[in-house]
């Protein structure tokens, strides 16, 4: 089972989120879901381990710095 | 200067409060009266307490009769969505959740806003819990856009769309997640600014998502946008991503024009299945800024589906966190659009999460540097398509209603994700009578610049001019 089978099963967000949802719905967010995080989990592939969550504000700030510094 | 006070900028009635012109309990007077009729009328007001404001405006004029200018903003009246937090007031979300809840802290932005002079006089009506992008709210009652009551004004800040296009009040707070600033700005007729992530405080802002979230203004004209930015920017030590950049004045080259600046206009992926006569008031707009010296690159933009997704992960999760417990106590309060939406964000596995996190640097290095490159900004639709009606958007009817919910924040979300800024300027309108708008996406920290390109086009064009037929007239 994949990373996104195992969490998107129904029973455990029945069991997490502690209500049931109609069927038809469940479907619908599960398999939205599954899609979305699937597609990020393929882009992942290409990060390296260094990569981590604050860089996104360094980034900013540096890319701030660059002004017009960059090539098209 | 126009005789009515309600149909007045920003920067127009704070000039005239000033200047002795008008008296703050003038502007104050017809924007209690236009909320307490046209407001409630089109769903703009959550609720108001004249009395009080009033008191306000009284003691602002009595302040200026002794020489006592608080600030910029001195005597004149605003109101917010109401997920801004201020001290012993209500602040309900647009929920049944948080109906009665009273905050114990205030707003930074509201606390500027305040140190600047401006009075605090409504909550305004909005999305429950910030959570739509058509405006839509069965708990309080869905906001009708004033350029025709039978269509959208756009969400999440519905109300506070709606009234500043209505001449209700002369500007406003929005928040924007997925476009919520955006939208409505773009919906109704305004101008509205998402800076970059980190320079405007949400601390006392009700929380959607932590990474997402962005604070902004909504005004009739882009003076009075870069004017109360001015006066929320800045660093804030109460808000853990604030950003440690000097703020600029954002009106000093506001009037310095487009010659020798280049836009990138965005085709490729923005351009998909987008309605021709959008695609027509964008190449006007474009060819507007070229007739004024402007030199203009269009840019082949790939799928940024892969943006929206990371940042639907990140909104899904954050929202889920914080309404967890309520989700398990009290499923019932929430309208089933919301509360489906957050039930799916419980399912994102957390290493998707950070994944997702982990990917913005490298996103927002690569727009940055191969989208918007050497150019000053980049023009983006803010919507692909005519804007659709309440019916057709109300999720339980009509069945094209989820498709058309997915595309209204589709152009707008992408820059959630990377916290770039983006101004939200009115060009003309579609065919069915109702406004449409473009965004102006810059560099991390380039408001100032965006502003002045939006002010270029608003001064070439007079497209901030016009006023709905539904709009509230002091005189």
């Amino acid at each position: 089972m994949t990373t996104e089978d195992s969490a998107c099963a129904a029973g455990w967000l029945a069991a997490y989120v502690g209500t049931a949802l109609p069927t038809d719905q469940l479907n619908a967010a599960v398999q939205a879901t599954r899609r979305v995080s699937q597609g990020i989990g393929q882009r992942a592939d290409a990060l390296a381990m260094e990569d981590e969550p604050a860089g996104f504000r360094l980034g900013l700030e540096r890319l701030a710095l660059e002004r017009r510094g960059a090539k098209r | 200067m126009t005789t009515d006070i309600a149909s007045m900028s920003l920067a127009q009635v704070a000039k005239a409060i000033a200047r002795g012109k008008i008296s703050s309990a003038e502007a104050t007077q017809s924007c209690i009266k236009g909320l307490d009729t046209l407001g409630r009328t089109l769903n703009a007001l959550a609720a108001m307490d004249p009395d009080q404001a009033m008191k306000a405006a009284r003691k602002a004029d009595r302040e200026r009769a002794q020489g006592k200018k608080r600030g910029p903003l001195h005597g004149v009246p605003l109101a917010h969505k109401d997920m801004y937090y201020r001290r012993g007031r209500l602040s309900e979300c647009g929920s049944i959740i948080r109906k009665g809840f009273v905050p114990s802290v205030t707003a930074t932005v509201l606390e500027r806003l305040d140190a600047a002079g401006a009075l605090d006089i409504a909550r305004l009506n909005m999305v429950e819990f910030a959570m739509g992008a058509t405006g839509h709210n069965p708990h309080t009652g869905t906001p009708k856009n004033p350029w025709n009551p039978e269509y959208i004004p756009g969400g999440s800040s519905s109300g506070p769309g709606v009234a500043v296009a209505a001449r209700l009040v002369y500007g406003t707070l929005g928040s924007d997640t997925g476009g919520s600033i955006r939208m409505p700005s773009a919906f109704c007729g305004l101008v509205g600014i998402k800076g970059t992530y980190g320079l405007v405080s949400r601390y006392g802002a009700m929380p959607l998502s932590f990474s997402n979230d962005h604070v902004g203004p909504m005004t009739r004209t882009v003076e009075d946008c870069a004017l109360m930015l001015q006066v929320i920017a800045g660093q804030d030590p109460k808000d853990a991503t604030s950003a440690a950049q000097k703020v600029p004045n954002y009106r000093a080259d506001l009037e310095k024009g487009v010659r020798g600046k280049t836009i990138a206009v965005a085709h490729g992926w923005f351009r998909d299945n987008m309605a021709p006569e959008v695609a027509k008031l964008l190449d006007a707009a474009a060819e507007v800024y070229r007739k004024m010296g402007a030199r203009i690159v269009p840019v082949e933009v790939p799928s940024l589906d892969h943006l929206n997704d990371a940042a639907q992960i990140i909104t899904g999760s954050e929202a889920a966190s914080f309404h967890v417990k309520w989700l398990d106590e009290r499923p019932q309060d929430y309208s089933s659009q919301v509360r489906t939406r957050l039930q799916q964000g419980v399912l994102y596995p957390a290493v998707r999460y950070l994944d997702a996190l982990r990917l913005r640097e490298r996103a927002v290095s690569w727009f940055v540097g191969q989208m918007i490159g050497r150019a000053d900004a980049m023009l983006v639709p803010a919507l692909s398509i005519p804007l659709p009606t309440i019916r057709e958007t109300d999720a339980t009817g009509d069945p094209r209603s989820i498709e058309l919910m997915l595309r209204l924040a589709r152009n707008t979300r992408p820059f959630n994700y990377l916290g770039l800024p983006a101004l939200s300027v009115p060009c003309g309108f579609t065919g069915n009578g109702l406004p449409a708008g473009f965004q102006l996406v810059g560099r991390p920290f380039s408001e100032a610049l965006l502003f002045r390109i939006g002010r270029a086009y608003e001064r070439e064009t007079g497209t901030t001019d016009k006023a709905p037929p539904n709009c509230h007239r002091a005189a």
